[in-house]
């Protein structure tokens, strides 16, 4: 029999004691369905009794018209709005490669330090202007730790603006440089918005992992009150939480320490990344329990909602884009953070010359495709793909986490 | 039913009526973003936070 609505194929179903939730993660509709309501669902058949539950369940795209290729029509919407939308150029520089910590898991371990030099501020802009830099620029301040060349900083900065291109900027830093005068150039000068900070555990596990040069048994805490310093000035943070095996009852104990010193201020969220390249990796299982304590610690802190609002994404990250590049200490120009001192995947040099070619869209891959998730991650990070890690974004833990509590 | 969240209403037009087709131009692609654009959304306000 020919039916004429079908269940979205991007319904997440989650059965609980408190009923059955469905999230759709094209339509960001979260429901919970009584038994009964579930058994309508799932009938497909239009029954004038049913009438308020059939009209709820299409209202909120659990059902759809049979006839609608939903997977097409968003692969398409993908597509388009990658050929025909132009994005702003974004920018991830290092300033340096140099860094005071000596993380286990850096994907920079073991390529060449170096710092930029002024003369490349110039080269940098010369660059920019062969992007449509009309709208203005993102830029993300990488490292090493960006903050240990902060007089670079400063030049680019000021040859941005005398070349009367507009940014915004975002800096991913350990936090350990940051001081009430970074504080104020990072708001006047660098036009700073959002940082990330990285904190992989409290106290000794913070502090064992991060294996600071300039070792300093407080300095858990220290970083705790830069977290705080910046939010009072305005500036977002957010706090990633690399977790692995041995980590995760530190990782929690960090989370109750940011929730009951940021509790009122909401500028500070925190978020998880599990760690790649690990010889025992967690299972999905196990990640998407871990995720369920941290969000119960968190008092909010944790932002699922995010996962939930999102807009369906239309490519996973910078790599997918065409006019995002990453630019190490040598100008060497790459599609990706990831790939940032390994010379020979470059595209190009900023004194030379860059290709500019079309950027695979990765969620087209056969599995991503399948995926009822696709539309949260996009097929995910290239990279740890390539290295035989799990490319999914954490959407997929947290989303599943969450519906899971409630 | 209990509608914890809502369908985002731009997104659930995107999808029903096979809209989007192969190749397009930018202009109609840009039409139909427009079209799009008409349907009401929950204003960011209308945002609740939700609880565990």
């Amino acid at each position: 029999m020919n039916r004429k609505y079908k269940k979205s194929q991007f319904n997440y179903e989650s059965h609980t004691q408190s009923g059955h939730i469905i999230y759709n993660t094209l339509y960001n509709s979260l429901t919970r369905l009584s038994d009964e309501e579930y058994q309508i669902y799932l009938s497909l058949l239009e029954d004038e009794e049913n009438a308020l539950v059939i009209n709820q369940l299409l209202l909120q795209g659990l059902w759809v018209d049979a006839r609608v290729d939903e997977l097409e029509q968003y692969n398409l919407y993908a597509d388009y709005a990658n050929k025909y939308i132009s994005n702003k150029p974004h920018l991830t520089i290092t300033p340096t490669m140099e860094c005071n910590a000596r993380c286990f898991y850096c994907y920079e371990e073991g390529v060449r330090c170096g710092r930029m030099h002024k003369e490349q501020c110039k080269d940098i802009i010369e660059f920019l202007k062969t992007l449509d830099c009309s709208d203005g620029i993102d830029l993300t301040w990488f490292g090493g730790e960006p903050l240990m060349n902060q007089e670079w900083m400063d030049c680019f900065s000021e040859r941005l603006e005398e070349a009367g291109i507009e940014y915004s900027a975002f800096i991913i830093t350990n936090g350990s440089k940051i001081n009430d005068s970074t504080i104020e150039k990072m708001t006047n000068k660098w036009k700073i918005q959002d940082v990330q900070i990285t904190l992989d555990g409290s106290f000794d596990e913070y502090a064992s992992r991060k294996s600071y040069v300039d070792q300093d048994e407080n300095i858990y805490y220290k970083i705790l009150q830069t977290i705080g310093k910046l939010a009072r000035n305005g500036i977002s943070v957010q706090v990633r939480m690399n977790i692995d095996r041995n980590n995760r009852e530190s990782i929690l104990t960090a989370v109750t320490d940011i929730a009951e010193l940021f509790n009122d201020n909401s500028q500070v969220k925190c978020y998880p990344a599990f760690l790649t390249g690990t010889s025992e990796p967690l299972s999905e299982k196990e990640k998407i329990q871990f995720i369920k304590s941290m969000i119960e610690v968190s008092r909010g802190k944790f932002n699922v909602n995010e996962c939930l609002y999102r807009l369906p994404r239309t490519k996973a990250c910078y790599y997918n884009q065409k006019s995002a590049f990453s630019i190490d200490v040598n100008g060497n120009v790459y599609i990706c953070e990831h790939m940032l001192g390994h010379e020979q995947q470059a595209i190009g040099n900023i004194k030379s010359e860059v290709i500019f070619d079309e950027r695979e869209q990765s969620g087209k891959r056969k599995e991503c495709q399948r995926c009822v998730f696709l539309p949260k991650c996009q097929g995910g990070c290239v990279d740890s793909m390539k290295n035989g890690d799990v490319p999914c974004f954490t959407d997929r833990y947290i989303i599943k986490a969450y519906l899971d509590l409630l | 039913m209990e509608i914890i969240i809502s369908a985002n209403e731009k997104i659930l037009s995107m999808a029903k009526d096979n809209n989007l087709t192969r190749d397009m131009t930018e202009q109609q692609f840009t039409e139909w973003l427009n079209e799009i654009a008409k349907v009401r959304m929950v204003d960011e306000s209308e945002v609740q936070e939700i609880p565990v």
